[in-house]
């Protein structure tokens, strides 16, 4: 350490006397680091500050490196590590530098001042960096579509991915962890979160179909930033009640009647489409969808209705010809069924014509 | 994926065959345009340009018909910018096929315009080039048959939703066997608004109308009722439709001829009420019978119905043209009808604008009425409730059941049937109420079709009087058979209906052996479809006619056909997809083995987007 003295040499000379002058004397710069403020993540990038001052008033430079572990205690200017400096100077006393995600937790920071004489300064500050969890995140890919309620469809198949999961220190999120924590109790036979067919990557996916049982699923995601697990994250994903099902399409159309036939001619009513989350019409390839039933029925003349047995499963009747006469005038009514006795949801499918027809009524006049 | 770069400074349109090769870097084209129009310049075009595309075209083999697919089966194409041609762009090339696995493809010499690929498996290869840095980009579907492969032809009938503003239309397609398509484009028609309204010729009121257009190539029907509040609006693909007008009131129909689809909403059809036809109907003591119905026909053409009153008198009113006669006076249950045809021995009854027609004198001569009496009985309970329907018809028909006079004519003879409905006691009795003497067919379908009792056709002998009869419900036999590939068949359902259209149907299910037995109604003949399961890879199937006796039958083994996926999307005029439309498929009558074309063999929705997958039958047999 530099006494902050100033040496006086005298020179004196006999005949004409002492001449005061003051030497060239070199006080060694100070540098102390400032500390962090906050706490530090690993794989942010920190900017360190150093407090500078040279007594001798001169430039002083800096040279920062950094070390793994703890500093030494005490400080032991020997062990300042000296590849790859990064300069500074009291101008501009910064450090920046970037803890990667691979960084031990701990780490010292050197700094190293050099004033214009050459006289040096050493300090040291340990950094501790903090580990953040990675953020789970569950994006449901599929289905992409909602009723108008905001809610998912009866029989949905929903796709779930932990793609989006991220880690704020940069570190790889894996082993995503898909659980489902919640379901209907009504829900038979207990649903299960399994991988998704032909899904790449599949460990980053999870489906999960749940049939024909409305209500709340909640699914909860943990992934691994490869030190801890991460905070489960939830997904509530709800499945709207099942609705009636509705006649949306028939041939011929419903305003076509009373239609004028001859009585040798045949004509074939048909329930083209129904719409409906559980039991639509036609079944949709992709989907797993219950079949609807039809309840068809005739009467001639006003007179009592006659159930057409055996056509449960068929859209379409056909009236044969032949089978009454002129005259007649005969009403061909058909109903359908979601085979759900009791709907929750009392409101059809909002596609569904006005007043959510569930059944069908022609008339016919022979004439 | 095979980028490529391209520099073109010229604004003309470039055949690259031409131009590229010559004078482009390695992987990238310098064009200077063609020919002596190469000026250069910082790209864009020329004001007014058409926008910028680019065209696939085929290069070896030179068309993109008939291909065959297979290890050897190199598909080489060039890619032609037409258009408002940027000044600089990257060739990407992608090929896929219809599941959107990528297809390798490679650069031929230096040319990044021209790419070849090997078509190794059958389907369909989509050609996408994208120019990156622009928004020029074409796209091309072909299909790499399978070498031999047999040609279908299906009728693909597209039902938009009614809110679309495109009507429902016919699209035929070929599929080759073995090959399954994908990104076939089924482009709607935007077809004719017809606006159509029926009016009084005097006044122009307008005349509430049953409405029934018919195409006359495909005998698809559209039928509309118009009301008094006024036009309805109906959308027809373009082509030749004939009209049958037939009027709420007392005004005579009309039948109009085929003409386009733009005349048929040319304008309100103004009708008047045609011409007036009076008469009597009486029985045979000359005494007026009170609610008979009288209609004239002719082909589609119909006069209104005539009413008897007390005094036997109606009248009714048609339209020129010759005409059948047809008279029903009300029985107990039902109507006797006697019908004169048009074209008969003694000719129809002619009517004219000019003259009106002399009275039409009908008498009824179908002789004292008689009452049948059934006793039916049935193994189980709950085949005959009062639900059971019961028709009776009668076995022949009638001769010389009535006459019809015009004026001082000769009366012509009337030939006569019996068509009733009815139903049965709750003890199981059945009274048919008085009928004309006769054979009678009598059908009893029981109430429930879970029950082992059969749809049961008796004969009731009426021709000496009353008579008492008792029927007793037949039981069902099986009717049995296999379904090839067993293994694949398995849980494909069965449906047998009958074959001369009456309301009888059986199901039964295929099982793991490929075996199935349904419980038929004996003593008729049932088609036979089959409906596989949704997750099965086979297309809907239709068997011939079955007859089935008085007991179990076993028909011979039947193969499945293998579905063949045809994948593809709907779209309008415009070329957006047309969400919710109907999608359904028809063997089309000329294809050998279509057995029934009017019963879809595969139908579905499309999704929002207008995309649509079809399992159609492979014309190459089993799977």
């Amino acid at each position: 350490m530099w006494l902050p003295a100033l040496t006086v040499l005298l020179v004196c000379l006999a005949a004409q006397g002492c001449i005061l002058f003051t030497p060239s004397v070199t006080s060694p710069p100070s540098v102390k680091i400032l500390p962090p403020n906050g706490p530090i993540f690993r794989g942010q990038t920190l900017a360190l500050s150093a407090d500078v001052s040279d007594p001798d008033g001169g430039r002083v430079n800096l040279e920062w490196t950094t070390s793994m572990g703890a500093c030494p205690q005490p400080l032991d200017a020997s062990q300042r590590p000296t590849t790859m400096p990064v300069g500074g100077s009291d101008a501009d006393p910064t450090f920046s530098f970037a803890l990667q995600p691979g960084d031990p937790a701990t780490l010292c920071v050197w700094v190293l001042a050099t004033d214009a004489q050459g006289a040096t300064a050493v300090d040291a500050m340990p950094i501790s960096s903090q580990n953040r969890a990675a953020v789970a995140t569950i994006e449901v890919l599929a289905p992409t579509t909602k009723t108008a309620g905001g809610l998912f469809e009866l029989y949905s198949v929903f796709h779930l991915s932990a793609a989006k999961s991220h880690d704020p220190d940069g570190d790889v999120v894996s082993d995503p962890q898909f659980a489902l924590v919640g379901f209907p109790p009504a829900a038979m036979p207990t649903p299960k979160l399994v991988p998704c067919p032909a899904a790449m990557p599949s460990d980053l996916l999870a489906c999960l179909d749940v049939g024909g049982f409305a209500g709340t699923y909640t699914i909860s995601l943990t992934v691994s930033d490869g030190f801890t697990r991460s905070d489960a994250a939830t997904a509530t994903l709800t499945v709207d009640d099942d609705h009636p099902a509705c006649v949306s399409g028939t041939d011929p159309g419903l305003d076509a009647s009373p239609i004028v036939l001859d009585p040798s001619e045949g004509k074939t009513f048909s329930v083209e489409q129904i719409l409906d989350d559980g039991a639509p019409l036609p079944t949709p390839a992709d989907g797993a969808h219950a079949a609807p039933t039809f309840a068809w029925k005739v009467r001639r003349n006003a007179g009592a209705w006659q159930p057409i047995v055996g056509y449960d499963h068929i859209n379409a009747f056909k009236v044969t010809e032949s089978t009454y006469a002129t005259g007649d005038v005969v009403d061909v009514s058909v109903t359908i069924s979601d085979g759900v006795v009791m709907h929750l949801q009392p409101a059809c499918d909002p596609r569904c014509p006005a007043g959510c027809p569930q059944s069908a009524q022609w008339t016919v006049e022979y004439r | 994926m095979t980028p490529g770069r391209a520099i073109v400074l010229g604004a003309a349109t470039l055949a690259f065959a031409a131009c590229a090769a010559s004078s482009a870097a390695p992987g990238r084209t310098g064009g200077a345009g063609s020919g002596a129009a190469g000026a250069t310049g910082s790209g864009g075009s020329a004001g007014g340009a058409p926008a910028c595309q680019v065209n696939v075209l085929p290069i070896s083999p030179a068309s993109f018909d008939g291909l065959p697919a297979g290890p050897s089966s190199v598909m080489r194409v060039r890619g032609e910018v037409t258009g408002a041609v940027p000044p600089l762009f990257d060739w990407n090339w992608t090929v896929s096929l219809a599941d959107g696995s990528p297809v390798s493809v490679s650069s031929v010499g230096r040319d990044p315009s021209l790419v070849e690929f090997t078509m190794g498996s059958v389907g369909t290869y989509t050609i996408a080039i994208a120019l990156t840095g622009t928004s020029c980009g074409g796209l091309r579907t072909i299909t790499a048959a399978k070498p031999g492969g047999r040609v279908a032809t299906f009728e693909l009938r597209v039902t938009p939703p009614s809110t679309e503003r495109v009507p429902a239309q016919t699209l035929e397609r070929q599929v080759i066997g073995g090959t399954p398509t994908g990104g076939n484009v089924l482009a709607l028609d935007p077809g004719i608004v017809v606006s159509v309204a029926v009016v009084r010729a005097q006044g122009g009121d307008a005349l509430p109308s049953y409405v029934r257009i018919t195409d006359a190539t495909s005998a698809a029907v559209l039928e509309t009722h118009t009301s008094s509040d006024g036009p309805s609006t109906l959308r027809v693909a373009q082509g030749m439709y004939r009209t049958l007008v037939v009027p709420d009131g007392d005004v005579a129909p009309l039948t109009i001829p085929a003409r386009s689809a733009a005349e048929l909403g040319a304008g309100p059809m103004p009708l008047d009420d045609g011409t007036t036809i009076a008469g009597a109907v009486t029985d045979e003591s000359g005494a007026p019978v009170l609610g008979a119905t009288v209609v004239l026909r002719a082909g589609e053409l119909v006069s209104t119905t005539g009413t008897t009153d007390a005094t036997g008198a109606f009248h009714l009113r048609a339209r020129a043209g010759t005409f059948g006669v047809a008279v029903a006076s009300t029985l107990a249950a039902g109507r006797l009808e006697a019908t004169l045809a048009a074209q008969g021995g003694l000719g129809g009854l002619v009517i004219t604008d000019a003259t009106p027609p002399p009275a039409l004198a009908i008498k009824l001569q179908a002789g004292p009425l008689v009452t049948g009496t059934v006793a039916l009985s049935a193994k189980d309970a709950k085949s005959l409730t009062t639900d059971t329907r019961i028709t009776l018809a009668a076995l022949p028909p009638f001769a010389d059941v009535a006459t019809l006079a015009l004026g001082a004519g000769a009366p012509r003879l009337l030939t006569g049937d019996v068509r009733f409905s009815l139903h049965a006691a709750a003890d199981g009795t059945l009274t048919t109420g008085g009928v004309p003497r006769g054979f009678y067919s009598l059908t009893v379908f029981p109430a429930d079709a879970d029950t082992s009792d059969a749809v049961t056709t008796a004969m009731l002998d009426l021709s000496a009087g009353n008579g008492a009869q008792a029927v007793t419900l037949a039981q069902k036999v099986m009717l049995k058979g296999k379904l090839l590939p067993a293994d694949v068949a398995a849980g494909v359902r069965l449906v047998a209906l009958d074959d001369r259209g009456l309301p009888i149907v059986s199901e039964g299910d295929a099982g793991p052996d490929g075996l199935f037995q349904i419980p038929v109604s004996p003593m008729r003949s049932y088609a036979l479809r089959a409906l596989p399961r949704p997750y099965q890879a086979l297309a809907r199937a239709s068997f011939p006619a079955v007859a089935v006796q008085n007991i179990d039958v076993t028909v011979p083994d039947r193969s499945m056909p293998a579905a063949l996926l045809y994948a593809g999307r709907v779209v309008d005029p415009s070329l957006q997809g047309v969400g919710a439309a109907l999608v359904q498929a028809f063997c089309a009558p000329s294809t050998a083995g279509c057995i029934d074309a009017t019963t879809p063999i595969a139908e579905t929705v499309t999704r929002s987007d207008g995309t649509f997958q079809l399992m159609l039958p492979d014309p190459d047999g089993t799977p």
